[in-house]
């Protein structure tokens, strides 16, 4: 009986697998074949596309940029929200609960809403100018559209809510007493910080860390509206391969280059960490 | 190595009132008990002392020296937490040396001291270890190393031997009581357990519902408690309504149950008042009926109800006048059977009317 309930599962496994694992197949076979102009392919097996990228400085550029500012505003993203889910996760109050649910509903609005809510505050009669320019900071409005800042900061919006949450767990799992025990023998609250709080939460940042990246290597929208065609990243570049110039060929090859340096970099950098920490200690607690 | 003065201290969450006005003293080197039920506000008075919760009203002192706002890490304190609260990353060694190295002692200093306190605490062998892989009762030794390390002012111990199973428990009670007389450290120790608090403490505060119910040494507590609620707290006690009839050549004289009784009054209760007498059972003899008793002591003619048998106590409960009595005597020394009429004797000196 059970395995005839079992069988019942292969249709949504083939849903789940022709969306996914068979879509990706479909590009990244494509892109082993030379794109020709007007969206024509040609017809034998080759790496030329791969070549072409790897040898042109315009789309190697592309590359280290998506790295740049994904690397930028996965720092800057820790940076600030480590401290405010630290704050929440020890705040004993139920707004505790409002502020988590807060951050929740902010994290799952569309970008796209959230973006022209940034273009908004930034734009030439938006607060932040008004304020520069009342201030006497600068005269000229001030613009992040077509900038790297403003596409940092774009990603930024995206991925902030994603690692409260991340970190919040992260700091729940510490327990009170540890810091407690810390400050009684001795140590400021900025030595129980650096001695016990950040080195026990290593692992969580770590894994903050590089979800957040992933991300923002992939993040199209908010790179897209906010680098305004100046700025341009991978995803948004793939975007225009395929949507505009219809080069399905050279963008598989594209998006098989952002896939595989985005495992590279995890794996790397899960490499170095655990080199670092187990020449520091023998087990992770 | 100093006392801790509490002068008025207070706390309320809100409206919630966790400590009312309370003034207490752990004097220089004692071993000082905090015991009361859960919630009566133990924890909240250790944190106090700590510097983890500020006090409504009132003033700390350590060493004479006034800490009210001074930070923890400044009051030069060590405490033994329920959990251990090891730091998972470091080893057992890095552990214990964590207050020195927060104290700048050098580093030949802080691993020859460390070497010391494995010593002390009977553990050479696992300073290289990590607390995921020590057990409870080692992890709580490392604790308490941790918190002795630079020889604090004052040691606080809040229910550290909780998690830990009856046996390690009474072999961790001796062991942090031997380093504590070692180190001559003042010591302030919270439990909910009585024979804990009994077995280990110079002075014992009693504690209910954020009010200190009585201090002193576990006799002067187990003998002269000052109420119904200490009397019944601290070990097993018999406890019987009446009157208070005054005081007749320097004892207290009550009625209970139509029987003329003496004693000593917790207070001065007024001639009509309720008195509830307590006395604990193996305070109490059994003898045969009608014989002959001295002036001082207290008599209950009745008959034997039940006898239970508890290890090395036989347990003899005596129904009389109204009134039922608990008696404990060794198994060898008991002579009457159930049903039996029996004469209970107890002295008047360990016999208290209490009115609270
Ligand atoms: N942070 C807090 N906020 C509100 N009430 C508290 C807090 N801490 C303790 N209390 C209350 O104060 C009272 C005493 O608590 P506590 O000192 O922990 O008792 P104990 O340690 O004797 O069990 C309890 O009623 C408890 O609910
Ligand atoms: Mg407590």
């Amino acid at each position: 009986m059970t395995a005839r309930w079992h069988l019942l599962l292969i249709v949504p496994f083939v849903v789940v697998f022709a969306l996914t694992a068979a879509s990706q197949f479909v590009f990244i076979e494509r892109s082993l074949y030379e794109q020709r102009s007007f969206g024509r392919v040609g017809t034998e097996l080759t790496l030329i596309n791969y070549a072409n990228f790897l040898t042109d400085r315009f789309y190697l550029n592309i590359l280290w940029n998506t790295v740049k500012v994904s690397a930028l505003a996965t720092f800057f993203t820790l940076l600030l929200t480590f401290p405010l889910a630290y704050v929440i996760a020890r705040m004993r109050s139920r707004w505790a609960s409002v502020l988590i649910a807060g951050v929740v509903v902010s994290t799952f609005v569309t970008i796209v809403i959230k973006v022209f809510g940034l273009r908004i505050i930034f734009s030439s009669n938006g607060a932040v100018n008004r304020m520069l320019i009342s201030l006497g900071i600068t005269d000229r409005p001030y613009t992040i559209i077509g900038t790297e800042e403003g596409v940092v900061i774009g990603l930024m919006h995206f991925t902030i809510g994603f690692g409260v949450l991340i970190l919040y767990s992260v700091v729940q799992t510490i327990p009170r007493s540890l810091e407690f025990a810390a400050q009684v023998h001795g140590a400021s609250r900025l030595r129980t910080f650096w001695r016990v709080i950040l080195p026990i939460s290593l692992p969580g940042l770590v894994a903050a860390a590089l979800m957040i990246f992933n991300m923002c290597m992939g993040a199209f929208t908010s790179a897209a509206l906010l680098g305004g065609g100046r700025v341009l990243t991978l995803p948004v570049l793939i975007q225009r391969t395929v949507m505009m110039e219809t080069k399905f060929a050279f963008g598989g090859a594209l998006a098989a280059i952002l896939l595989v340096c985005v495992i590279a970099i995890n794996l790397l950098s899960i490499f170095i960490l655990t080199r670092m920490v187990s020449g520091r200690r023998k087990v992770l607690a | 190595m100093s006392s801790v003065t509490l002068t008025g201290v207070s706390k309320a969450y809100g409206s919630v009132t966790a400590l009312q006005p309370l003034d207490l003293e752990i004097r220089e080197g004692e071993f000082l008990s905090l015991l009361g039920p859960s919630g009566c506000g133990k924890t909240t008075t250790l944190r106090i002392v700590a510097g983890f919760v500020e006090p409504t009203t009132g003033h700390v002192a350590i060493g004479g020296r006034d800490v009210t706002h001074t930070p923890p890490q400044k009051r030069n304190i060590g405490m033994v937490f329920q959990d251990y609260a090891l730091f998972p990353h470091m080893t057992v060694a890095d552990n214990i040396g964590f207050g020195l190295r927060e104290r700048r002692v050098s580093r030949a200093q802080e691993q020859a001291r460390v070497r010391e306190l494995l010593d002390l605490i009977h553990l050479p062998q696992i300073a290289d270890r990590f607390p995921s892989e020590i057990s409870g009762g080692q992890a709580q030794r490392v604790a308490l190393a941790r918190a002795v390390a630079y020889t604090p002012a004052v040691l606080l111990l809040d229910e550290p031997l909780g998690a830990l199973d009856l046996k390690m428990r009474e072999a961790m009670q001796a062991e942090i009581r031997r380093i504590q007389q070692e180190l001559g450290i003042t010591a302030l120790y919270v439990t909910h357990d009585q024979t804990e608090a009994m077995s280990m403490s110079d002075r014992i505060a009693v504690m209910k519902d954020g009010v200190m119910a009585q201090i002193g040494t576990a006799q002067e507590i187990y003998d002269s408690p000052s109420s119904r609620f200490v009397a019944g707290f601290v070990g097993q006690i018999n406890l019987a309504e009446g009157t208070f009839l005054g005081g007749d050549a320097g004892q207290a004289v009550a009625e209970i149950a139509g029987l003329r009784l003496r004693g000593t009054a917790a207070g001065t209760p007024n001639v009509g008042a309720p008195v509830t007498m307590a006395i604990r059972p193996e305070a109490i003899v059994l003898t045969s009926a009608c014989t002959q008793t001295g002036a001082q002591d207290n008599v209950l003619d009745g008959t034997i109800k039940a006898i239970g048998f508890a290890g090395n106590l036989a347990r003899v409960e005596v129904e009389g006048a109204g009134i039922s009595l608990i008696v404990e005597l060794r198994p060898a020394e008991l002579r009457h059977a159930r049903g039996e009429a029996v004469r209970a004797v107890w002295p008047a000196a360990r016999t208290r009317f209490l009115t609270e």
